[in-house]
């Protein structure tokens, strides 16, 4: 058996399996990043409520979801629940798992970015006469999407990667469709080298439309953007 | 002139303070300010850093919380609102309801940079008040070209002057067509060549019959725009009169003290 085999490694690389793998892991990555950033910022706004209770429930959230590993999680949503009656399908415990898991860290990203756009824009809004809401919504989000962009970003590439670990309940993603080719052919390098080009691919695709996304929302704040807005007057810093 | 303003001018003072007093922890910032400003009435509050007078501005539209004594604007109670059990703190709602009649202009502009000019100062109008977009768009273009700065509509504030901010930050304020204007030392954070600019549009707010209150350190345009001039030190009022008289003679030996080092330095040739 040679070291090598390129027709394998062809085969594998369109193999029909491994692209239902790949489009499965794609979903459940935007799926459930989708979902954890539903979820954390709720999280993070109700960590910012100025109450005992809700301090207390957002830190033994937090806690609580990145203590526990993520293979845990999902094992325990597909066969411990059971036990107590509670019987979720593969797909089912896998979003809720991928979402629940990442969903502190998507809370730890959106409270500090929050917390990042200065007191004095708060203050703007309420001298105007903002509710809160009207400023959280309007005037501080905005600002804070910015800062929360480039560690989204992460939060990312870090799911991307943890979706392979629902091929542990059986789930049909990249790793498990490649894993299944293996048991039939026993070439694991060609196959795993295509997981890994599939994999480096999707982080390389995402990283070019963050970097849009990142130009897109901080047209208002970038120096280099700011002077090609004006494109037939020179930047006056001062007027007399 | 609406009716409810004539009667409101006739009831009392337009801006009222009785003994307020504000605590930062164990400092105190404002020691029982008692102060009565009629409609249309221009202040100037003066007195060396620390002495409490963007405190005092700042607890009149509520940014901070009195700890005692009473704050009425146009006749009604700032910041609480009077029940069978006693005074109690307004809701979010209300004091935002409240603080749309009052304009404040910031010493470090705090434009929103997310927002164009244009944007800024259609803010007020059409999240507070839930204006129609065209309406508020049209008048947000007629103040921005009253501060003359019409050209400037599609600006970032990043890519503005400091001068140019603050008179984006006054056409702000002004959209809310509010009957007071606080402005919190407007001049401070500017280059010296762009203080005038600024000093300009707010004279002309106040030729509009504008009741307000400027804490500067400006003491020539205090003496010209300011039909009251308030010295404060150390949380008090030590000296308040017709800005010519406080300005140029002063009863109090502390006012003396304070415009004489003023005048050491770079105010020499304005006095």
């Amino acid at each position: 058996m040679a070291v090598w085999d390129w027709s394998v490694f062809f085969n594998n690389l369109v193999h029909p399996a491994i692209l239902r793998g790949v489009w499965t892991t794609v979903w459940l990555t935007f799926v459930t990043l989708i979902l954890a950033i539903v979820v954390g910022t709720i999280v993070a706004l109700i960590g910012r409520l100025q109450s005992t209770v809700a301090s207390w429930f957002y830190q033994g959230y937090v806690a609580f979801f990145r203590a526990t590993p993520l293979l845990v999680q999902l094992v325990f949503l597909y066969s411990a629940l059971p036990q107590m009656g509670i019987r979720l399908s593969v797909v089912e415990a896998a979003i809720i798992g991928l979402t629940l898991s990442e969903s502190p860290y998507v809370a730890e990203v959106v409270r500090s970015a929050i917390s990042a756009v200065p007191p004095a824009q708060w203050e703007a809004g309420r001298a105007i006469g903002f509710r809160p809401f009207t400023i959280m919504r309007a005037v501080v989000f905005p600002q804070a999407l910015r800062i929360a962009i480039p560690p989204l970003g992460n939060e990312f590439v870090r799911q991307l990667k943890n979706t392979s670990l629902v091929s542990a309940i059986s789930m049909a993603e990249l790793f498990r469709a490649t894993d299944n080719l293996i048991q039939g052919s026993f070439r694991v390098l060609e196959a795993l080298s295509v997981a890994t080009i599939y994999y480096l691919l999707l982080t390389a695709i995402w990283t070019y439309a963050q970097k849009a996304f990142e130009r897109r929302n901080s047209h208002w704040f970038a120096e280099t953007s700011a002077a090609r807005a004006t494109p037939a007057e020179p930047l006056k810093l001062t007027e007399a | 002139m609406s009716l409810s303003n004539v009667t409101s001018q006739s009831a009392g003072p337009f801006i009222h303070l009785q003994n307020v007093v504000k605590h930062f922890g164990t400092f105190t910032a404002l020691r029982g300010i008692s102060l009565e400003i009629i409609k249309g009435q221009s202040v100037a509050l003066i007195g060396p850093s620390g002495s409490g007078k963007s405190t005092l501005l700042r607890c009149i539209n509520a940014l901070e919380q009195i700890q005692s004594g009473i704050i009425h604007v146009d006749g009604e109670r700032i910041g609480m609102r009077e029940t069978a059990a006693g005074p109690k703190p307004l809701s979010a709602k209300d004091a935002a309801r409240q603080r749309q009649a009052i304009g404040m202009v910031f010493q470090s502009f705090n434009l929103f940079p997310h927002m164009t000019a244009l944007e800024n100062v259609m803010s007020g109008p059409t999240l507070a008040l839930g204006e129609v977009t065209a309406q508020a768009r049209r008048r947000a273009l007629e103040l921005l070209d009253r501060v003359r700065l019409a050209d400037k509509a599609a600006s970032f504030p990043r890519q503005l002057s400091g001068g140019q901010q603050q008179r984006v930050a006054i056409a702000r304020a002004l959209a809310m067509r509010p009957n007071v204007m606080l402005f919190d030392e407007p001049t401070s954070a500017l280059d010296p060549e762009t203080v005038q600019e600024v000093l300009n549009v707010i004279a002309e707010v106040r030729a509009t019959r504008m009741t307000m209150l400027i804490a500067t350190h400006e003491m020539e345009f205090a003496r010209h725009a300011a039909d009251l001039t308030v010295f404060m030190e150390a949380g008090a009022i030590v000296e308040i009169g017709p800005s010519s008289e406080v300005l140029t003679s002063p009863k109090t030996e502390r006012c003396q003290r304070f415009l004489a080092g003023l005048s050491g330095n770079h105010a020499a040739h304005r006095m």
